[in-house]
């Protein structure tokens, strides 16, 4: 722009050369340095960088261009048409690297931007993963809590069960010490009956002189050892006995089994009048057999005047020794 | 720049002028004093290492200018002062040119060595 006034300069001297130059001959010969400008100036025109971003410097291009054509039509010197197709190449090269300089700064405003939208990705990524490490530490949190409120619970229960089993020991204790008060209390009714231990199991013996001479009813002396007995065996329900009666030699085996067994019976009906259940009660006379003492004598042949009660043993079975 | 550049044409213009308008100075002397600053403008722009061949042509040419004026030739000096000028801009051009596509690429290859650091820390991060 600030050359304008040297170029309009040139121009008129250019126009006043092509009139001094015009009237020679009817056509101009073709310069090779104008066309080789003339080409470098298509090739520029048709690159739409180089119109875009050099359009002012393609113009000056243009007007060096038609200032050479003019210069050939006018048939001016082949030096000054070669000097203006010079200035035009140059002028078209010069469009061409002010183009490539102007995409460039384009390309690095891209760049830049680029850079932002990288920084920007870059610190979205981070608050990302912060807020992803605190989501995580979170439920590593819950699940912590979570555990521990089963650990709880576990302990919970454990420690019920600790209750339950305490219990449970404090019941088996006072079942024990209830056993062996129950056992303590049988020992010693059974020994206020003269009980003895013997292969068969325990046997308490009601003796003659609770019973009348050839009477079958218990005389109240007799009735106090069945009471006793039918206590015990109330405590003890699994227990089932057997009432075995016996008699001297004397008299007849007959009259001896039928009275043996009268005895029996009726020390069995008293037991069951003091509520032991009938079904746990057998009886059988057995008259004269298995005597406890000699019968040469008056005390042996009492003796063997007896009722006998085998109490089974918890299996439910009497001995079967008579 | 671009202003400093219309600042010091003008200068050169004015003072082109005022010798112009001097009966005794040659008018070719505007074109070389252009050329002459075209030159030093390429230079200031890196031409010297961008555009090594343009720049020497426009000093041969603004040397030829000068010889052919002090030889009394000014339409030739005005010619050699023209091309020198010419060339001295398209040496400038091209050394701007250089120099702003290797800016841009630098930027880029910046842009992708951020980008890779990015990718490769998230990455890390993420196993």
């Amino acid at each position: 722009m600030n050359r304008t006034p040297i170029r309009s300069l040139s121009l008129i001297a250019a126009a006043a050369m092509s009139i001094a130059l015009g009237a020679c001959s009817s056509m101009p010969p073709e310069n090779p340095a104008l066309a080789d400008a003339q080409a470098a100036y298509r090739a520029a025109d048709s690159n739409p960088q180089v119109r875009d971003y050099a359009a002012a410097e393609m113009m000056q291009a243009k007007t060096a261009l038609d200032r050479a054509e003019r210069a050939r039509q006018d048939r001016a010197s082949l030096a000054d048409i070669e000097h203006f197709a010079y200035l035009a190449k140059q002028r078209v090269g010069i469009a061409n690297e002010v183009a490539q300089r102007k995409a460039a700064e384009q390309s690095a405003v891209q760049a830049n931007a680029e850079r932002d939208r990288i920084r920007l990705e870059a610190r979205t990524r981070e608050a990302d993963r912060a807020r992803m490490d605190s989501m995580s530490a979170k439920a590593d949190a819950q699940a912590a809590q979570g555990q521990a409120a089963m650990a709880q619970g576990q302990a919970a229960v454990a420690q019920s069960q600790a209750v339950a089993a305490q219990q449970q020991a404090v019941d088996a204790q006072a079942a024990a010490a209830a056993t062996q008060a129950h056992n303590a209390q049988l020992i010693v009714l059974l020994q206020e009956l003269h009980a003895k231990q013997t292969d068969r199991g325990m046997v308490v013996t009601i003796n003659d002189v609770l019973f009348d001479t050839n009477r079958a009813e218990l005389k109240p002396g007799g009735m106090r050892s069945i009471e006793k007995l039918g206590a015990l065996l109330k405590d003890d329900p699994d227990r089932r006995v057997q009432v075995e009666g016996f008699t001297d030699s004397t008299g007849s085996q007959a009259t001896n089994e039928a009275l043996s067994a009268r005895r029996a019976e009726s020390v069995r009906n008293a037991l069951i009048g003091q509520g032991v259940s009938a079904d746990r009660v057998t009886a059988k006379g057995l008259g004269p057999a298995y005597p406890v003492a000699s019968n040469d004598s008056a005390a042996g042949r009492q003796m063997n005047r007896r009722v006998e009660i085998v109490l089974a043993d918890l299996n439910g079975k009497v001995a079967a020794a008579h | 720049m671009d202003m400093m550049k219309h600042a010091q044409a003008i200068l050169i213009l004015s003072a082109a002028a005022l010798i112009g308008g001097c009966a005794s100075n040659p008018p070719s002397d505007a074109d070389i004093a252009i050329s002459n600053a075209a030159i030093t403008g390429a230079l200031s722009a890196g031409a010297g290492e961008a555009a090594p061949m343009e720049l020497r042509t426009a000093r041969e040419k603004l040397d030829r200018a000068r010889q052919q004026r002090d030889a009394g030739h000014g339409e030739e000096a005005i010619t050699l002062a023209r091309e020198a000028t010419v060339d001295a801009r398209l040496a400038e051009s091209k050394a701007l040119a250089a120099r702003s596509t290797k800016s841009a690429e630098d930027l880029h290859d910046a842009n992708r060595a951020l980008a890779e650091e990015v990718n490769r820390k998230s990455n890390n991060n993420s196993n």
